[in-house]
């Protein structure tokens, strides 16, 4: 297969935006990544896109070539939940390799806060968002409480306790504050964690994500053209994916999150061992989302990811740099836009661009993508050119 | 006093279990060829595409994990906060998303015998199994 690079990015401060609309963020974030590769609009002959849930068109994607003034032959809007960033990426390679298109634009953005209001985006994800419209709607199950559903369990069978949880929200937090581009970065301590009202027992509201505008952009070309680009080549290595059920009631387990397959494909793809991997960046919508999915990924023992926490095993001091961006809980989430941040995070280390937060050596990353309560990954290794 | 529950879908796959629900029954999806629930129901059985037949249900079950909503998000259930989200395991061995109801939230634990009770919705012909702690 004709190898890929993600040549160009572009991020904005995640929060909130005024004045700023939807398809005003998205054309700056992708006007802002083709200038970071040093292309321009007319280089780009394929785009895809989220559907935000703040900006609904026919085909988003077409909408935001008009607005630009392109016409690029392919414009996709796909559906990948949380896995889409290693969705599109994996889509941008596939038409690379197919001859389809030579540079892809990825623009993944959305303003649930600015444009919807906190509350309502809140309100639509119980309606439209992983509830079961007919056997769990009716039960009146929030968002917050699937997962808890899945934190209850765990805490019962390895006994793990909200300092677990904690430990996965302070240590995002801690990064977050060393991050320009983070939504939320006043300190917490354990104190002020357990200080905030439960929303769904046993999760607190800082055991969720907070609600942010923003997003990023991303752009993808061959690894052989991306040499005679402005940025320092990043190859992507391999890409996997796995999914076993949608909704929690047709879950086999509570307490996998079964990402493990996603990470097993992409290494097998990559020709790489999990021990090659230098900085993960793992989704994390709730505390206990970040917990389960390191441990189906591999980097912690079952039940033992609060530990590792505690142990400082995942700053980027320690064994496995991990979320040194705050993490969708602390760098933000913004609505169907989430977790296109652990992909560009990856992008600056492996460029080493990331200023005071640059890891002294990264070769490989992982970024992983969850859509749903646990229902489908999507996992990809970044590589050094 | 009981909620009235906005109704669930009626003209979908899950309708049988909303009609005998209303008629104070528990009935679940199940294929005879392979022994084997199906839920949420998808007509046919996944794995060899037999129509499904729904099968009556006892009613005892047990808690498997359970979350206190404390936040409501769906208008109908504001006023009602907090209520107890479960995934309750039926003694037939199937499990499904309901509600613990008619006790304290704190009340329900992990593992809690619960039975299946029957409330009413806004739509006359469909109920909603929900549970109950089991009375020592
Ligand atoms: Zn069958």
């Amino acid at each position: 297969m004709t190898d890929s690079a993600i040549v160009g990015i572009a991020e904005l401060p995640q929060g909130k935006m005024p004045g700023v609309t939807p398809m005003g963020l998205h054309s700056t974030l992708a006007r802002m990544a083709l200038e970071d590769a040093g292309l321009t609009p007319r280089d780009v002959d394929a785009i895809i896109t989220l559907s935000p849930r703040s900006d609904p068109y026919l085909i988003h994607a077409t909408a935001l070539a008009e607005f630009m003034g392109i016409a690029p032959p392919v414009a996709l809007t796909v559906e990948g939940g949380g896995a889409a960033p290693a969705v599109m990426t994996d889509m941008a390679r596939m038409m690379i390799a197919g001859g389809r298109a030579k540079t892809v634009l990825v623009v993944s953005a959305d303003m649930p806060l600015s444009i919807v209001s906190r509350n309502a985006y809140v309100n639509t994800l119980a309606d439209a968002g992983p509830v079961h419209p007919d056997i769990e709607r009716p039960y009146g199950p929030s968002v917050p409480s699937l997962f808890g559903l899945c934190a209850h369990a765990y805490m019962h069978r390895y006994n793990a306790t909200d300092e677990d949880l904690a430990a996965a929200a302070l240590h995002d937090r801690r990064h977050a504050m060393a991050h320009p581009n983070a939504h939320m970065r006043q300190p917490m301590t354990l104190e002020s964690y357990r200080a905030t009202q439960m929303i769904a027992d046993p999760l607190r509201l800082l055991d969720c994500t907070p609600v942010s505008d923003g997003g990023a952009a991303v752009v993808v070309t061959s690894a052989e053209r991306a040499r005679d680009l402005r940025q320092p080549v990043v190859r992507v290595l391999g890409a996997g994916f796995c999914a076993a059920r949608l909704h929690v009631s047709a879950a086999a387990s509570l307490t996998d999150s079964g990402a493990g397959p996603s990470l097993r494909d992409a290494l097998a793809q990559a020709d790489r061992s999990a021990a090659d991997i230098d900085l993960a960046l793992v989704y994390d919508c709730f505390t206990i989302a970040l917990l389960m999915n390191i441990e189906a990924l591999g980097l912690a023992p079952p039940g033992g990811a609060g530990a590792a926490f505690r142990a400082g095993e995942f700053t980027a001091t320690g064994r496995l740099p991990l979320n040194i961006h705050g993490g969708l809980l602390s760098h933000g989430y913004p609505g169907r836009a989430a977790g296109i941040s652990n992909l560009v995070e990856a992008v600056v280390q492996l460029r080493g661009q990331a200023g005071d937060r640059q890891l002294p050596r990264v070769e490989t990353t992982l970024t992983h993508g969850m859509g749903g309560v646990f229902a489908t990954h999507g996992t990809l290794l970044l590589g050094k050119g | 006093m009981a909620m009235i529950h906005s109704a669930p879908r009626g003209n979908r796959e899950a309708r049988p279990h909303w009609v005998a629900a209303r008629e104070g029954r528990l009935v679940m999806p199940f294929c005879q060829p392979c022994q084997a629930w199906n839920w949420p129901p998808a007509g046919a059985c996944p794995h060899c595409a037999t129509p499904l037949t729904w099968r009556d249900c006892a009613g005892a079950g047990h808690v498997v994990s359970f979350s206190i909503v404390r936040r409501a998000v769906q208008p109908e259930w504001k006023d009602h906060a907090p209520y107890v989200v479960a995934i309750i395991e039926l003694a037939e061995g199937v499990r499904l998303l309901s509600n613990v109801v008619d006790c304290a939230a704190e009340a329900v634990t992990m593992g809690a015998a619960v039975t299946v009770a029957f409330h009413e919705t806004t739509d006359p012909e469909l109920g909603l199994p929900v549970f109950r702690l089991t009375k020592a």
